[in-house]
């Protein structure tokens, strides 16, 4: 009978394992909700999930980014009642939108969308994993990103 | 016109320039965005009783082996017999802590309460008052939060705490149907987080010692002494089996804790509790134990080592869209059900199989068993696939299945599901069962192109149970989603619409590992 005390660090694996994901996590999270401060506790939170969980998790890493992008999307929909993101005026650069311009239309799309783009075009991940992380079929992968890519283009030659 | 090529370079760039502006820093500390909350009771030294609980229901579960037709050897498919798989009953878990630590006990106290007597046992924060007392708490401001029909959190204040929402602390209430009395599956402090089930040593649900991980934040000393409840009133009966005092901290530390069990029986509540300088400590309440598992059962039962379920899905997705020579059947879609088997190096699991004819619709569902070893390197390698029985379309029958509409949110209205003749194999299998295994496969088939459904595909069934009109479903940890209250929002309403679809359901409740407790939350 007794105990054995250490810290949070005791867990060797885990903290390294935070030490190196803690920035990807933070930028996938602002990518998907716009906001750093929110980007920052959603990623304290998935962490926080996985810790207990960590050592009989096969891929630690595609746990974290779905509790991530579910997050992301718990706290879309809270905004949502609140907030709608406005168009800025447009600047337009030759051949349309500018980088911001770009990613505020991304932002004006429903998060389901939004997040695919994210997790195609800047997380890389294949249809596959996408659709493992949003709960979803690949074949809905591929039909929400060509819906997606679609109002931007229209947004775009607008 | 823009091409996909041009838009999705640039918003690989864009993407790119934002998420750079988030600088490399040293992460922060790792704590939680809500400050831990706190339970805070007199701390008495009362005494644990070693009491015998679990008298569980014995349910069996039969998942039948059938055959998946090879796809180089579709021939041996039709002509095999089933194979045989040996089914142990599935003991019946139950997950409260007060005033009932098994059903015998629950039946009874429900069988007084349907006479007449203690009729406030119906009411969630009339329970919750009385557990409070019970445990010396003296709770203020209790606040009933059903997630759903029979469970749900009572959030509650002690004295002296910080007038904040967030420092409010829990208990976790069920009940069995709607006419079901409440009791208590656990209460938590806020101060102490639950080991998780790959945290507590197999051994020490099913015999001693027992070894877990606790994490809390509370400095000072922690008392953990882990019982099982015989009576009501247990707070004041316990008789202590084991405890163990630690060391607390400053701030947040991990704690392993070692206890010596004996021959305690699988109903094993452990308290946490945290000494103040006031001599006052808080609680957190809960329950370790779970049934043994079914070794034999294709039902499954906890799984230990999900590495064997990702290679096998790895290989299965690597036989989607095969095509038979002799009859033009192409793999559909692999859903895996169940093991048969579990060891630390091998691993017997279940799987069933759509096929669909060259018009893509769906002509047969077969099920199968698959072996996968374990290599030197500890790999997880699929070794054999076992033959059984296959299933043609016209053996089919039909059992509604709510899908979720493919442009719906969240889930929150009835129009966002529609409801689908999903095609089983006629079988021992009760219906209510398979279409929860329907749920699980998803839309099959062009027809159903625009529906989805969002269950985890890892995830398995132990049982659907339906009695008095209440359909139990109890799922492996894996059906649940890994977060996201819209995720989990959608899989709860599409696993209770298809069960209420049935004329013998009037109730849903869902159970991970036979536990009503924090299963299905975001």
């Amino acid at each position: 009978m007794g105990g054995r005390k250490s810290g949070v660090g005791g867990d060797d694996r885990f903290v390294a394992f935070y030490r190196d994901e803690y920035l990807p996590a933070t930028r996938l999270g602002y990518l998907l909700t716009g906001c750093r401060a929110t980007a920052e506790d959603l990623v304290q939170d998935a962490f926080l999930r996985l810790q207990p969980r960590f050592d009989g998790i096969d891929h630690p890493r595609a746990y974290l980014r779905a509790s991530l992008v579910n997050g992301a999307r718990s706290q879309h929909r809270k905004r949502r009642r609140g907030e709608t993101a406005i168009a800025l005026l447009p600047r337009r650069a030759e051949g349309g939108l500018q980088a911001d311009e770009l990613l505020d239309a991304v932002a004006r799309l429903p998060y389901r969308e939004r997040a695919v783009l994210v997790l195609r075009y800047y997380a890389d991940l294949p249809e596959a994993e996408i659709a493992g992380v949003l709960g979803c079929r690949p074949n809905t992968v591929r039909t929400t990103a060509a819906r997606a890519l679609q109002k931007l283009r229209k947004e775009i030659e607008r | 016109m823009i091409d996909d090529d041009r838009l999705e370079d640039r918003l690989r760039r864009a993407f790119a320039a934002r998420a750079a502006e988030i600088d490399a820093t040293v992460p922060p500390a790792l704590v939680p965005t809500a400050r831990p909350r706190a339970t805070v009771l007199q701390h008495r030294r009362s005494r644990f009783t070693a009491a015998a609980a679990v008298a569980a229901a014995v349910v069996v579960v039969g998942l039948v082996a059938v055959a998946l037709p090879r796809a180089n050897d579709h021939a041996s498919v039709t002509a095999d017999a089933p194979p045989t798989v040996s089914v142990q009953p599935h003991a019946q878990p139950f997950d409260g802590i007060w005033p009932v630590s098994d059903r015998a006990d629950l039946h009874r106290l429900q069988r007084r309460v349907d006479g007449g007597a203690e009729t406030w046992r119906l009411d969630a924060l009339s329970v919750a008052a009385a557990y409070l007392e019970d445990r010396g708490i003296r709770g203020e401001q209790l606040t009933w939060e059903p997630s759903d029909a029979h469970t749900g959190v009572v959030a509650y204040r002690t004295p002296g705490d910080i007038k904040d929402d967030r420092d409010r602390h829990s208990m976790q209430l069920a009940r069995q149907h709607k006419d079901g009395i409440y009791y208590v599956t656990g209460s938590d402090s806020g101060w102490t987080l639950a080991p998780g089930e790959s945290r507590v040593n197999p051994p020490a649900r099913h015999g001693s010692p027992l070894r877990f991980t606790l994490y809390s934040y509370r400095p000072g000393g922690i008392l953990v002494r882990a019982g099982a409840f015989s009576s009501e009133w247990a707070a004041e009966s316990m008789e202590s089996v084991t405890e163990t005092e630690l060391a607390g901290g400053d701030g947040y530390v991990e704690l392993d804790v070692d206890l010596d069990i004996g021959d305690l029986p699988d109903a094993l509540v452990v308290q946490v509790l945290h000494e103040t300088p006031k001599g006052l400590v808080s609680l957190t309440e809960l329950r370790l134990d779970s049934p043994a598992p079914s070794h034999e059962s294709c039902g499954g039962h906890p799984v230990a080592d999900p590495g064997a379920d990702e290679a096998l899905r790895r290989h299965l997705d690597g036989l989607i869209g095969t095509t038979h020579a002799d009859t033009g059947e192409t793999a559909a879609h692999f859903t895996v059900v169940g093991d048969a088997e579990r060891t630390a190096d091998r691993a017997v699991i279940c799987v069933r199989a759509y096929w669909a004819g060259p018009d893509e619709a769906i002509s047969a569902l077969t099920e199968d068993r698959f072996v996968l070893t374990r290599s030197a390197d500890g790999r997880w390698e699929v070794a054999e696939r076992l033959t059984g029985r296959r299933t043609d379309l016209e053996d089919v029958r039909s059992v509604p299945v709510a899908f979720l509409v493919e442009d719906s949110d969240c889930g929150d209205r009835d129009s966002d599901y529609e409801f689908v003749d999903a095609g089983v194999a006629a079988g021992a299998d009760s219906d209510h069962l398979l279409a929860v295994l329907e749920l699980i496969t998803g839309p099959l088939g062009p027809a159903t192109a625009s529906l989805r459904t969002t269950l985890p595909p890892h995830g398995r069934v132990h049982r659907v149970e339906v009695v008095d009109g209440t359909a139990v479903v109890d799922f492996t940890p894996a059906a649940q989603p890994p977060g996201g209250s819209c995720w989990v929002a959608s899989v709860v309403g599409q696993i209770r619409r298809t069960l209420l679809a049935f004329p013998d359901v009037n109730e849903v409740v869902l159970q991970v590992d036979g536990h009503t407790r924090d299963v299905f939350q975001p």
